[in-house]
């Protein structure tokens, strides 16, 4: 053929013999968006004259003549591609066509222990990609997940610098055990303690700050059971798999980002000046009947007061400044894959002081050394550092919203930090004179060999390590704190090492034109090790992290933590049968053995049954086209959880090594009483999803329905004190969740020049408490905080004393008591539940706008409902105490005839019907609406034309980023994503709507630069 | 091809089953440096071991702890800050409810307990345990358990003598490590049962013993808990007992928060460093030498009974922002990093006895000379003998007023006078009856389970 084409191409050329002509014949090639062949795809002329179709290897050969031609693509569950190709004389062979999914029913989701594509898939999954969560800086990947999943909901913390996410999948299951989802990388389940450190400070740890969001290939959340149930006994809040990057394209390629950006506050809080708050305390003094002078906390003069005015929001909230700079490499020739990312992260947060540094390294590694033999290693590094200051309960600016008072100074007449025995009521002083980092070293490694015996069979090995190596360092000098010597020295050194084990083999039992079955069977082990201990040095001039020299031996304090460990030991099995390819059927199932449980209750049983029917490809759908795409699927399983401590069945005395001992003698004492019937919390849950496409599938919908029954909840119940301890697990009652989902993407506009891409997803969860057995809802509270476990009521919620009005005459509260009867008497007998702790609904918008090089996106989330319990506001706007007030509080009865909505000022607590305590003004008055509608986030992207640097830059793109830019809401108290710290796990899941004192999230600018090349 | 199969199926089998053989063990994971309770106490060091805990328990909670509530229901301190979550603003304020109370230290003290009843249930496992050892040991876990008993039913109860009977709701009695709810006992049952342990330890106690109960300490604090009853006669036998022994001498100083043991100390908390300071409750709450702002600080009506130039204990005591509307004032006595807890002594002993000597009608020339002891200590140059014809209700006033003096801020004035209110005395608390409800802590609302019987709340203030 070859020899001829001169020839032809002189003839075509010079037109002399058109009618001659025999149009060559080109061969070409038709792949997905992974590079997969496409077999069947239809390639057409415009004048419809010219057919042809691609064989199982997706090669087409296709006559046409010379000149310009536009070939459209069409292939079953892709969108049709049109194409112009240029024929010149001669040639033989077309450009590759590549087609993207008409939904993304063709693509790979990762699924527990293997993949799947997104038509196969049985369970409930969504699926992310690794620029889902890279498009926005946030201060862990996780938070950019918001508004992207269905049923996912995520609370970003606050916008101190590596705080930690409050995710919830489908609602939360569990009380007292952790409602967290199990996050898996790359085939480990990694540890995800958020209270290695409890809650010092008024912060949790964050352990998915070591994560490094650039090393995201994708991210698949794993919802119902189906899904969930491989994963048997720690399914019940749903999975998060993270899959990393590797080389596939052969070549080398450099990926580089660098992005820079402004961290502020999205709310500021409106604290009462000098001038404003000694008005306030004088009023209350003489509404008490007091005369004179009003006293003033610390031992303030007036005097002092009236010439001080320090705006502490101002001294602890500024403008933080962030920085990232990546590299991504990736290579491959041929059987030899790898990637190797190198990222530097530098997030300063507008908390003054507050700083994340986060070095990371990875490398990922593929290699067939023969045939059929595949080997894979990940490995990466994490240094975290994080520059801690206090916050919320703890001081900085928490104090700078309560007990750090505007007639405070900084400092004292001799220049000296002022003091006044407590160090947080000068936020400044503690910020500057206080050396607080913690710092994470992080590797987590696995290696996988994966041999191919035959088509048919699989056999795979994995091993994995997961070691984080956590300091906690302190340094208090004498200046900060209340000693003789040089200053007070802390380390808390922690290290978690976590390793599991799987074996694995596949086998496709059943491979005909109209069925196939596989099966998968495998036993996994995993182990977590803590180990922990704690060094005090009372005459130190520095933090420990400097050296330890220095601090006499009389000054050190040093203890062994008992170390804590955990096992589990598993079988698992999954068979997927097709019939027709339009009915699937799965069934899974996991055994697991947990070192949590005592002998009688070590192993639970987690089965679960799914399927699936493509519905659009029966006969009978023929009639409506318009429905290109039509699935239904449905599955029923259980999941499980188990209790966060190790050794909770088990009769323990803590050994001498670990107590003080006393007059210089060893100690030892018992520290829990055995519980041997603890077992297994599990949940059986049903989940019916359809989905579809409509025109062409230029719309793809998705709509889910569940029920998730927890039995056996695990509850860590308060005992009678007189017992001589305070709590013990037991597996106490039920809890519902039901919910439903909806999601779309619409591609508005397709053309070449501009596109416009409209994606919605919008969730209901509903928890219910079906029983907790004989206790009272007062059995297991959230922490500090007001939320409860009541019967017919979600899980946390707030149980409160119901306030009615401010009464005209008196200016005092008026209450509700339990039957609604108006009293000026607080009583905690007359707590109710109030409110909605849920959301009505939850979701995401985003537009996705391209014209020409330049790209648009938006994204809107939402939460529609629920409230807000403002914690801190009922002592900001409470009883006076030695708290500044907000100015909302200027909305107060000052005057018989008043409708105010706060009552008179009073120092007394009795003026509000409360007992001594400030803190017992529990009341539906700081119940807030908690809806918001807020743009997450708003990138203009400028894909910089290739000529402008030629050969040497594949791509390069210029993005401006903003985060948080707007929100809509009603809420007072601050910004209406909250999550504070917690105290617990138990806390963690019940009070996930109480702001105390809460930092506001982030609002950041950035421009990033990306290159290829 | 089906050979193969054959092979790696078994292959597979045999290695999955292998994982699965060794499960069983894989999972039995044994805390490190935990002990589990059935391995707990083989030992008579073992036992030793646990005894001693519960003494470092009790030494955590009469750290201050304990006293500063008594204090704070009292006269002696000025109302604290109404800082953010004070209980001590709480408790001032008379005013504990289910939700905010003393429950750290009502927890402590049944946790002491249960260690203590756990000895009792398991000493017979220790194959080497001595008759003499067995007996010191359980002598010393009653001394502790009566201890403990006695500071719950002072804290959550009204005095003894309130009821003629006695017979008014006290707090539970403990005396099984189990998981058996009590419900309050009467005050009379428990003191019925603070006395029968400490009847049981006196007669078990070794005379020495190192820091720890010793027999001389069991009958001091029989002395003190009869004090309490208002049965003075009883208290004086045994105070006499011990004052005559001659084992104890009383101090020069009247600084008993020291590190040493001065030698008028019956029993007392041990300190060894910074990091194991039994004090620590008194030193973070009224420490003033390196704290401008402490949280403790005597009120105006202690300090003008205090802060008198002839009395060397006036030291303690410091006035800042004098004549100013922000005048406060500091207590000095615990200005140190950390000392030894003195819980029983002579100058307490010789108080009690001189008012038991007045209160039975005695020789009152005996009180007198008790009570000297301590004046002249305090006085030193400025001492002047107390006139034997004083009469008897001065004497008596005068031995309070040492006491309140002598043992200020030890957690002993607001009990003495609730002790005699409930004797008849007229005595107001604080502008407050003796008795009003608020004197006493409520309990937490664990407690809540059917039949149990809370405080009545309020009316104190």
């Amino acid at each position: 053929m070859k020899k001829h084409i001169p020839i032809l191409l002189v003839l075509l050329l010079s037109g002399i013999i058109p009618a001659l002509a025999q149009n060559p014949t080109l061969t070409g090639k038709v792949k997905n968006q992974n590079g997969k062949a496409v077999e069947g795809a239809v390639i057409k002329t415009t004048s419809g004259t010219t057919t042809t179709t691609t064989d199982a290897n997706g090669n087409f050969s296709i006559s046409l003549s010379v000149g310009s031609h536009t070939l459209t693509i069409s292939a079953k569950d892709y969108l049709e591609a049109s194409e112009t190709v240029s024929v010149k004389a001669g040639q033989t062979t077309l450009p590759d066509f590549t087609l993207n999914p008409s939904s993304d029913v063709g693509e790979v989701v990762i699924i527990g222990y293997g993949t799947t594509t997104k038509r196969d898939l049985t369970g409930s999954v969504t699926s992310l990609k690794g620029a889902d969560v890279q498009d926005m800086p946030t201060p862990s990947f996780e938070a950019a997940i918001q508004g992207k999943a269905p049923g996912v909901q995520i609370t970003t913390g606050s916008g101190v610098a590596g705080s930690g996410t409050l995710v919830r999948i489908r609602g939360v299951a569990s009380i007292s055990a952790a409602g967290d989802p199990l996050y898996i990388v790359d085939g480990i389940p990694i540890s995800q303690n958020y209270f290695v450190n409890g809650n010092n400070g008024g912060f949790n740890n964050n352990p998915l700050a070591t994560l490094n969001p650039e090393d995201i290939e994708s991210i698949d959340i794993l919802k119902d059971a189906a899904a969930t149930s491989i994963y048997g006994s720690r399914g019940s809040n749903g999975v998060i798999l993270i899959t990393t990057k590797r080389a596939k394209k052969n070549g080398l390629k450099f990926d580089f980002s660098s992005r820079v950006g402004t961290s502020q506050p999205t709310f500021r809080p409106q604290m009462l000046n000098s001038k404003q708050l000694l008005q306030m305390y004088q009023e209350a003094w003489e509404n008490d009947g007091g005369t004179g002078r009003a006293p003033l906390p610390n031992n303030i003069s007036w005097e002092e007061a009236e010439n001080t005015n320090t705006d502490w929001v101002d001294e602890t909230m500024g403008m933080g400044i962030k920085q990232m700079y990546s590299l991504g490499t990736t290579y491959r020739k041929n059987k030899l894959g790898a990637y190797l990312g190198l990222t530097y992260d530098n997030n300063g947060s507008f908390v003054i002081g507050s700083r994340y540094k986060r070095s990371s390294a990875r490398l990922n590694v593929d290699y067939e050394p023969i045939k059929n033999l595949t080997l894979s290693l990940s490995s990466s590094y994490t240094q975290g550092v994080n520059n801690r200051v206090d916050g919320a309960w703890s001081g900085g600016f928490g104090a700078a919203m309560s007990t750090a008072l505007p007639f405070y100074p900084i400092y004292d007449t001799s220049g000296n930090y002022w003091r006044p025995g407590a160090g947080s009521l000068n936020p400044v002083a503690v910020r500057n004179l206080k050396d607080w980092r913690t710092t994470e070293n992080r590797t987590i490694n696995n290696f996988k060999a994966s041999y191919k015996i035959s088509d048919k069979w699989v056999v795979s090995a994995f091993g994995a390590i997961d070691n984080m190596d956590f300091f906690e360092d302190i340094y208090e000098p004498k200046a900060l704190i209340n000693t003789n010597h040089a200053g007070i020295a802390k380390r808390s050194p922690r290290s978690t090492f976590n390793y599991n084990y799987n074996l694995i083999t596949n086998y496709n039992i059943l491979n005909t034109d109209k069925q196939s079955l596989d099966a998968m069977v495998g036993t996994e082990f995993q182990k977590s090790i803590v180990r922990s201990s704690y060094l005090e040095v009372s005459d130190m001039a520095h933090a420990l992290y400097k050296g330890e020299q220095g601090g006499a031996a009389s000054t050190r304090f040093e203890r062994k933590n008992a170390t804590e460990a955990f096992a589990f030991a598993s079988y698992f099995l999954r068979m997927n049968y097709k019939l027709q390819n339009k009915y699937i059927l799965q069934f899974t199932m996991r055994s697991d053995g947990s070192s949590r449980f005592g002998p009688n209750n070590a192993y639970g049983f987690f089965p679960a049954v799914s399927g699936a029917w493509v519905v659009s490809d029966e006969n009978f759908m023929r009639n409506f086209r318009r429905n290109n795409f039509l699935k239904v699927k449905a599955g029923f399983g259980r999941t499980g959880n188990t209790p966060n401590e190790n050794y909770a069945w088990r009769g323990t005395f803590t050994p001498p090594q670990n107590s003080f001992g006393y007059n210089g003698n060893p100690s030892i004492f018992p520290t829990r009483l055995e519980n041997p019937d603890l077992k297994w919390e599990t949940s059986d849950v049903l989940d019916v999803t359809v989905e579809g496409g409509l025109m062409k599938n230029r719309i793809t919908w998705e709509l889910s329905y569940y029920n998730k029954t927890t039995n056996g909840v695990i509850l860590d119940l308060a005992v009678p004190r007189s017992l001589g301890f305070s709590s013990y697990y037991d597996n106490v009652g039920a809890v519902r969740n039901t919910g439903l989902e909806f999601s779309f993407t619409s591609r508005n506009i397709v053309k070449k020049l501009f596109s416009w891409t409209t994606q919605f997803n919008i969730a209901r969860n509903y928890n219910e408490i079906l029983n907790i057995g004989v206790y009272t809802q007062d059995a297991v509270s959230g922490g500090t905080n007001d939320t409860r476990v009541v019967v017919g009521q979600p899980i946390g919620t707030n149980y409160l004393v119901r306030f009615s009005h401010v009464d005209p005459a008196t200016g005092r509260p008026v209450y509700l008591d339990k039957d609604g009867n108006e009293t000026f008497t607080w009583s905690n007998d007359n707590r109710v539940a109030v409110g909605s702790v849920l959301p009505k609904a939850v979701g995401g918008l985003t537009n996705n706008f391209t014209w020409k090089n330049w790209n648009l996106s938006c994204l809107f989330v939402y939460k529609i409902g629920g409230n807000i319990y403002n914690s801190s506001g009922k002592r900001q706007n409470g009883v006076v105490t030695d708290w500044n007030m907000t100015t909302d509080y200027f909305d107060r009865w000052q005057q018989p005839g008043d409708v105010a909505k706060y009552p008179k000022l009073s120092m007394q607590t009795d003026q509000y019907g409360l007992p001594p305590d400030p803190y017992q003004y529990n009341t539906t008055l700081f119940l807030e609406d908690g809806s918001y509608l807020r743009l997450r986030n708003l990138s203009i992207g400028y894909r910089i034309p290739a000529k402008w640097f030629g050969k040497s830059i594949q791509s390069s793109r210029i993005i401006f980023t903003g985060t948080n830019l707007l929100t809509f809401t009603r809420f007072t108290g601050g910004d209406p994503e909250i999550a504070r710290d917690f105290e617990n796990p138990a806390d963690r899941n019940m009070s996930s709507n109480i702001t105390y004192l809460t930092a506001p999230q982030e609002k950041s600018y950035n421009l990033t630069l990306n290159l290829t090349f | 091809m089906k050979n193969t199969f054959k092979t790696y199926a078994i292959a597979a089998a045999i290695g999955i089953s292998a994982i699965g053989v060794s499960c069983k063990k894989m999972l039995d994971l044994k805390p490190e440096n935990l002990t589990l309770a059935a391995d707990a106490l083989k030992t008579t060091a073992d036992v030793q071991a646990l005894l001693n805990s519960c003494y470092d328990e009790f030494a955590n909670l009469m750290n201050g702890s304990v006293q500063n509530i008594h204090e704070l229901l009292g006269e002696n301190l000025a109302q604290p800050q109404n800082s953010a979550g004070s209980l001590y603003y709480t408790i001032w304020n008379r005013g504990t409810f289910s939700f905010r109370t003393a429950d750290r230290e009502y927890l402590d003290f049944y946790n002491c307990i249960l260690r203590i009843n756990t000895i009792f249930e398991r000493i017979d496992e220790v194959s080497d345990m001595t008759p003499e050892n067995k007996k010191r040991i359980l002598a010393e876990g009653r001394f502790l358990r009566a201890w403990c008993h006695w500071e719950l039913v002072k804290l959550w109860a009204q005095p003894y003598g309130y009821t003629a009977d006695n017979s008014h709701p006290g707090v539970p009695i403990r005396l099984k490590a189990d998981k058996t709810i009590e419900l309050r006992a009467s005050v009379g049952a428990v003191y019925n049962q603070v006395l029968a342990d400490l009847d049981a330890a006196i007669a078990d106690l070794p005379a020495s013993n190192n820091n720890y109960a010793n027999t001389a300490a069991g009958k001091a604090l029989k002395s003190k808990v009869l004090f309490m009853m208002n049965d003075f006669t009883g208290a004086q036998t045994l105070a006499d007992e011990i004052i005559n022994s001659g084992t104890y001498t009383f101090s020069d100083s009247f600084s008993r928060f020291v590190k040493g043991a001065p030698e008028e100390i019956i029993f007392q908390l041990i300190s060894t460093g910074n990091s194991d300071n039994r004090g620590s409750s008194f030193i973070n709450n009224y420490r003033a030498d390196n704290n401008p702002n402490p949280v403790l600080k005597p009120s105006a009506a202690f300090a003008a009974v205090a802060m008198q130039g002839h009395d060397l204990r006036s030291k303690f005591y410091e006035v800042k922002n004098k004549g100013k509307a922000n005048e406060f004032y500091l207590c000095h006595k615990f200005d140190k990093d950390f000392f030894n807890v003195p819980l029983i002594h002579l100058s307490d002993l010789l108080l009690m006895r001189a008012e038991c000597i007045v209160e039975t009608g005695g020789d009152k020339s005996k009180a007198i000379a008790d009570v000297d002891k301590i004046r002249k200590r305090a006085y030193d140059t400025n001492w002047v003998a107390i006139d034997p014809l004083i009469s008897t209700s001065a004497l008596k006033d005068s031995i309070r007023h040492q006491r309140r003096l002598e043992l200020a801020f030890e957690g002993d004035w607001t009990l003495q006078l609730r002790r005699r209110g409930a004797k008849g005395e007229n005595i107001k608390i604080r502008n407050s009856d003796w008795n009003c409800p608020g004197m006493l802590l409520q309990f937490s609302q664990n407690e809540k389970t059917a039949g149990f019987i809370f405080n009545p709340e309020g009316g104190c203030n």
